[in-house]
């Protein structure tokens, strides 16, 4: 039936397939921009915001408000790895990792500015504390103190909507949002980085202006989205540009049709310009910037790096730590990254350029290396074995967020456990609490037939075929902890209530999954 | 695809953003034909991205992805229509004895119309999209036996139709 040719094409002519629009386009990749995908900044829709202002108003006191279809706007913060494993406490500028363009992850590792300005509004406190611009870009960080009760209940707030900023007086789009996340008692730490509209030179005095208007919150009281909390935040300070860092050279190198045609290096960011060789097939290739002990630099460049015809691809990375003396960037063949097309060595110190294979040559970026993975998992399939209810269902480590996630299954209804995870020799990997239910902003999750898609123990239903309920946690870790190919993690499940051990059992972390 | 979906659970925008994209058309000429609007219609997709990525760790099997989605669309879809309720509501999907009266049909577009929003999505996924029919029924929580019905009696009276005004014999 399927297959019915006249009647696809009469069903052409009668319910036509339209192609996307401009706006159509448009909207998907402003959607992706606010899951941090692209570069640019998210684009946010108010079209329904004034009904639920006027919703809310009676309900909640405080200067509040919530917007039901305010489009998620912490969203991409919001997501249960990134929002709790990211180092911010100490370090506001790794924050940057995780934000739309990725300007400045080591900034700490960097001479920066201090500048200790705060703003208040009520019951709420901005503080600037740093800042540092290499005539590029602009990142600082901030730390705001809110109001006990807040800080409490949670973990993250954001800042993105409405911002204002001008560099010597002169509007700056804003193109970041950022999140800050629970630091000591009171305090929310992140951090925030711009691109200057126009290259600034070496000693010049940019006078930064920077207006917010409001912080925004996840609202898991009402289960309905986030809350704003008007804040009108403005600050006025002063950073000195500082190129010392900087290098931009040209360079010939050529490996396997790819060329590397120039490159440029600061604090904030690296720019590689190549040439676009035959197999260079836009969604095909994916290119990957290392420092020499395997830490991957974020890559912020679209998905599409270059124009349709163009000749040259210009891939921007964030910076590299300071001192970095050399840098590798690969062209893997797809995701897998299992196999490298092209690879280059670059010398930093030397300002040059040259093919290389370091994923052949045994060291820390060997793809052969035990520790070349993103993802290592450890899945339970089969008929799940209970142990006082509980089976663990999976386990698994994403290299990039330092963060371990585990799924357990129940056929008991929800109590809250306490989850560790282990070494083989003992030592405490990182551990959380349960928390019942899936709403935004939650980080631990357990499903039941009152989530949204639950399909229960009817195979046929969407989200089902599991005739038990599910717990999904991320564990906190205090140190991060990098595991290897088969090694072998101990998880403990207890009762958080009473202390008593439930469940123990040994998973052996075999499979690879980039 | 499932890979995507593996890797979108553990957090992989880039990977998820690829998943997405893959199902585009999908997605915009679903909302289409539920909503009519495109802005309303871009709304419930943007809405429907979002909430995936939120809540793709809670799909249990990565091969549901496709049906998933549009479920989640459609939710969102009817989120938007509730709203506006004062003129425009969710439609019904009626069971199968409540199949449009076909004998009064008489022409494609008289038929179309008395199919209706669902069916027409009905035709759009199952021609279209590749959905199967257990899919559109997990999709739209009807039964299997309601979606063949409406296939095959939608495709007969159109194949009817077509083949009678190209003066041939059905």
């Amino acid at each position: 039936m399927k297959h019915d040719a006249m009647f696809l094409e009469q069903l052409q002519q009668e319910v036509p397939r339209k192609n996307l629009s401009s706006k159509a386009t448009q909207r998907f990749e402003d959607t992706y921009q606010m899951l941090g995908v692209q570069q640019e900044a998210p684009v946010r829709r108010h079209r329904h915001k004034g009904l639920w202002i006027t919703a809310t108003a009676a309900c909640l006191c405080c200067g509040m408000l919530f917007g039901v279809n305010a489009t998620f706007p912490a969203f991409a913060e919001g997501l249960p790895v990134v929002g709790r494993f990211f180092e911010t406490v100490n370090n506001g500028f790794s924050s940057i990792k995780d934000s739309k363009t990725a300007h400045g992850t080591f900034l700490n590792t960097y001479d920066v500015e201090d500048v200790n300005l705060t703003v208040e509004n009520g019951d709420y406190s901005m503080k600037v504390m740093q800042a540092f611009s290499d005539g590029k870009n602009v990142g600082f960080t901030m730390d705001v103190t809110a109001p006990s009760e807040i800080w409490d209940r949670y973990e993250w707030l954001s800042v993105y909507k409405d911002i204002q900023l001008t560099v010597n007086d002169t509007p700056v789009e804003t193109t970041f949002s950022t999140t800050l996340n629970r630091g000591e008692t009171n305090h929310y730490v992140g951090a925030v980085s711009f691109a200057l509209p126009n290259t600034a030179a070496e000693g010049e005095q940019l006078d930064i202006s920077v207006f917010f208007p409001e912080i925004t919150l996840p609202d898991k009281l009402t289960k309905e989205g986030y809350i704003y909390v008007d804040v009108d935040w403005n600050a006025d300070f002063t950073v000195t540009v500082d190129t010392s860092g900087n290098k931009s050279f040209d360079a010939t190198a050529e490996d396997n049709g790819m060329k590397i045609l120039h490159v440029d290096s600061s604090p904030t960011q690296t720019i590689i310009t190549t040439n676009v060789p035959d197999w260079f097939d836009e969604l095909s290739i994916y290119p990957r910037l290392y420092t020499m002990d395997a830490q991957p630099l974020n890559y912020s460049t679209p998905l599409t790096p270059r124009e349709e015809g163009a000749q040259t691809a210009t891939l921007t990375f964030d910076g590299a730590p300071s001192g970095t003396e050399q840098l590798v960037v690969r062209f893997y063949d797809g995701y897998e990254e299992t196999k490298v097309e092209a690879e280059f060595t670059i010398d930093l110190t030397n300002q040059t350029v040259t093919p290389s294979t370091t994923y052949d040559d045994g060291g820390a970026l060997d793809l052969n290396d035990p520790f070349h993975y993103k993802y290592l998992s450890c899945f339970i399939s089969g008929e799940p074995s209970f142990e006082n209810h509980f089976a663990v269902n999976s386990a698994s480590y994403a290299k990039e967020n330092n963060s371990w996630g585990i799924g357990l299954l129940t056929d008991e209804a929800y109590k809250e456990v306490l989850v560790e995870a282990y070494t083989a020799s003992g030592e405490l990997i990182g551990s959380t609490v349960s928390e019942y239910g899936t709403e935004y902003g939650q980080i631990n999750w357990f499903w039941d037939e009152n989530s949204p898609w639950w399909g229960g123990n009817n195979p046929d239903k969407v989200g089902g075929g599991y005739p038990y309920y599910a717990y999904s946690v991320y564990l906190d870790c205090e140190q991060a902890y990098m595991p290897a190919i088969n090694e072998t993690i101990t998880l403990v499940v207890k009762d958080n209530t009473s202390g008593e051990e439930l469940m123990r059992q040994d998973l052996t972390l075999d499979q690879i999954d980039n | 695809m499932t890979d995507l979906v593996r890797k979108s659970k553990k957090g992989d925008k880039e990977a998820f953003a690829l998943l997405i994209d893959m199902h585009r058309q999908l997605l915009y000429n679903t909302a289409l034909l539920t909503l009519h609007q495109e802005d309303d219609a871009l709304d419930a997709i943007q809405d429907t991205i979002l909430a995936c990525w939120e809540n793709l760790p809670t799909l249990q099997k990565n091969q549901y992805f496709k049906t998933w989605l549009v479920r989640i669309l459609l939710n969102k879809c009817y989120d938007i229509q509730r709203r506006q309720s004062h003129f425009a509501y969710s439609e019904a999907i009626p069971e199968a004895s409540d199949e449009p009266d076909w004998d009064t049909s008489m022409d494609v577009r008289h038929a179309m119309e008395k199919l209706g929003n669902q069916d027409q999505l009905i035709l759009s996924l199952y021609y279209y999209d590749d959905f199967n029919i257990r899919q559109i029924a997990q999709t739209l929580s009807i039964s299997e036996g309601a979606v063949r019905t409406r296939l095959t009696r939608s495709r007969d009276r159109f194949k009817k139709i077509y083949l009678e005004e190209k003066g041939e014999a059905v």
